[in-house]
This record gives structure tokens, C-alpha cells and sequence, in this order.
């Protein structure tokens, strides 16, 4: 199969996966406060796991790279104080660059 | 322009700007891949989704069965289903051209943010054209950022460690979603579980994380009911 058509196949799926609850929403009804509850996990489960797999996960397993560890702590602290992506991103990729550039990590 | 784009727009903002290293780092990835770099950006308008593009992409140069590149690419973007479900109850209330056609652009900086803005925003309009236009504005990055990555190819030394703006754009987003004990303890649990499941194929540890990460922010959830039900 040419990889044009696999990439079609894939964005088709990926667009049924986007659709499947919204699809479904105006026969599912208003949801309860417990499943209300629920939904709000979502996103920081989501985004955790992308987070670790990003910080920690290689192509190869478990990755040591201090640098992005640090400056994922400082990010963290960053975003918390400040709750802005755009300050977030610039402070943690200029604690990246300095702590490579002082320490070759 | 309509208040409710204008704050979609300036919500966005910085996390379609992030969107724009990621984009270039799937560049990259095509151009150092046997694929073609119009098949590569055909990716980029059809899939919409950066962690799954890599994989496929990576995994057509590795020469994989067409079953485990496609299927990769779709567990990896399992995770779309639950921000469906996650945006399903402020969706019903759209027309149906709406419901079905701007799921398309649904991405995981336009679930946080849209999530994050219906806690108090409630009119179906705004809603919509919150929506609509923060996820664009974040789409467009992605686009650009693909053919930027695309055009410049192999110049983009690996020291510039631009692939750390893409944790650090999840983590401006984690951080203020973590509200109280239970989306803290479904945030612990995933980022643990994403670890210790590193060893599945694909994408799969992500998945697998959320999931349980969900399950035990759920619990907690339940604690709290009880511990607020007693005398």
C-alpha cells in the first residue's frame, strides 16, 4: 500500500477518534456531575503522560538527559507562577540551552 | 472580530507559536526519511497530530507492514476519543454541520484550552467560535511549521534542543488543569505509568497512562464524596 494511502487511512481514522463522543453528543444528553467529574480528568492524564514519554521515553527506553529534566522542573514552577505558555516555553528552553552549553549535558 | 475570537485567538497564541518547532521538528523528520516530502505534508493537512506523523513516518522509512503503521498512528491518537468525550456535552449543543466538521481540528492544545474556557463560558456561539478559532490558529502553526521544517531539512542542528518546546507547551498547559487532589493524583499516576509502560510498542505507554491515570483520579474523586457524606 503507498504511504499516501496509508496517511489517508490514518487521517480518516484519526477524524473518526475526534468525532466519536461529539458525534454521539446530542443522543448521550446532558452528562451527571459524577461523569462531569470524571471528563475534568482528562486532560491532565493526557498531558502527563505525554509529558513523562517526552521527558523520559527514547526510541531506545529509558533516557538520561538532565538538562531537559531541570528544565522541566523549571518550566513546571515557571507555568505554575505564571500561567502563561509563551513565558513557560521561552524560560524552559533557555534553562535547556545554558544548562547544555555549563554542564555538556 | 467577535470578543469570543479574539480571546480564542490570544489564548492560542502562544501555544500555536510552540506548535511551530514541533511542526518543524516533523519536517525534519520527513526530509531525513525516504518518504516524499509532498506525501509527508499531506500528513500534516490529513492527520493533524505531530506524535503520530513522526511515528508513521519513521516507520514507512523502516519499511513496516502497512497494519502496524496505520495502527500505531491510531493508538497513538486514541487519546483524541477522550477529549471527545471530554468536549461531547458543550458540542451537543451545535449544529450538526458543526459537530461534524470542527472535530477536525481537534488537537491536544485546543482540547485543554476550549476545556479550560467553557468552565465559564456558556452561550453554544461563543463556545463555537472560541473553538473555532483558537484551534485554526494552532492548526495554521502546525502547517507552517511543517513546511518550514520541510524547507530547512537537516539545518536545524540538534543542540538547539527546539524539541524540548514541545514538553515544555504541555506543561504550561498540565499546570493550571491541576485544580485539586484528584486531577493532581490523575496527573501523577499517568506521568508514573507513561514511564514504567515505556516498554509497549508505539505510543501505546501514553494510552495506557491516561487511563490509569483517569482510573485513579476517580477514585479519589469518590474518597472525597464519601469524606464530604460523612457527619
Amino acid at each position: 500500500m503507498s504511504p499516501l494511502l496509508q496517511i489517508i487511512i490514518a487521517g480518516v481514522g484519526t477524524y473518526l477518534l475526534r468525532l466519536s463522543f461529539i458525534g454521539l453528543s446530542a443522543r448521550l444528553g446532558a452528562p451527571s456531575a459524577r461523569t462531569e467529574a470524571t471528563l475534568g480528568l482528562i486532560a491532565p492524564a493526557v498531558l502527563a503522560a505525554i509529558i513523562a514519554d517526552q521527558l523520559f521515553v527514547g526510541d531506545q527506553g529509558l533516557v538520561v538527559q538532565w538538562s531537559w529534566w531541570i528544565g522541566g522542573v523549571i518550566a513546571g514552577l515557571v507555568a505554575w507562577r505564571w500561567r502563561s505558555a509563551g513565558i513557560t516555553m521561552v524560560v524552559g528552553l533557555v534553562c535547556v540551552w545554558v544548562l547544555d552549553a555549563m554542564l555538556g549535558m | 472580530m467577535s470578543e469570543p475570537a479574539r480571546r480564542g485567538l490570544r489564548t492560542a497564541l502562544p501555544l500555536a507559536v510552540s506548535a511551530l518547532p514541533f511542526g518543524l521538528v516533523y519536517g525534519v523528520v520527513v526530509v531525513d526519511s525516504s518518504i516524499s516530502p509532498w506525501v509527508g505534508l499531506a500528513g500534516s493537512w490529513l492527520i493533524l497530530a505531530g506524535a503520530a506523523q513522526i511515528s508513521m513516518v519513521e516507520l514507512l522509512h523502516a519499511g513496516a507492514a502497512w497494519p502496524v503503521v496505520i495502527g500505531t498512528a491510531l493508538v497513538i491518537n486514541t487519546r483524541m476519543a477522550l477529549y471527545s468525550a471530554a468536549l461531547a456535552p458543550a458540542f451537543s449543543a451545535f449544529d450538526r454541520r458543526w459537530r461534524w466538521t470542527l472535530p477536525y481540528l481537534l488537537t491536544d492544545q485546543a482540547a485543554v484550552v476550549s476545556i479550560s474556557e467553557f468552565e465559564h463560558r456558556r452561550d453554544p456561539r461563543e463556545r463555537r467560535v472560541f473553538y473555532t478559532a483558537a484551534a485554526l490558529l494552532i492548526a495554521g502553526f502546525w502547517w507552517v511549521g511543517s513546511v518550514l521544517g520541510v524547507l530547512a531539512g537537516g539545518s536545524i542542528p540538534e543542540e538547539t534542543n527546539i524539541g524540548f518546546a514541545v514538553p515544555a507547551m504541555f506543561l504550561a498547559l498540565l499546570v493550571p488543569s491541576l485544580s485539586n487532589r484528584p486531577t493532581v493524583l490523575a496527573a501523577v499516576t499517568a506521568a508514573v505509568v507513561s514511564v514504567a509502560a515505556a516498554g509497549l510498542p508505539n505510543g501505546v505507554n501514553i494510552t495506557v497512562a491516561a487511563l490509569a491515570g483517569i482510573a485513579s483520579g476517580r477514585l479519589a474523586l469518590g474518597r472525597s464524596r464519601s469524606a464530604e457524606a460523612m457527619p
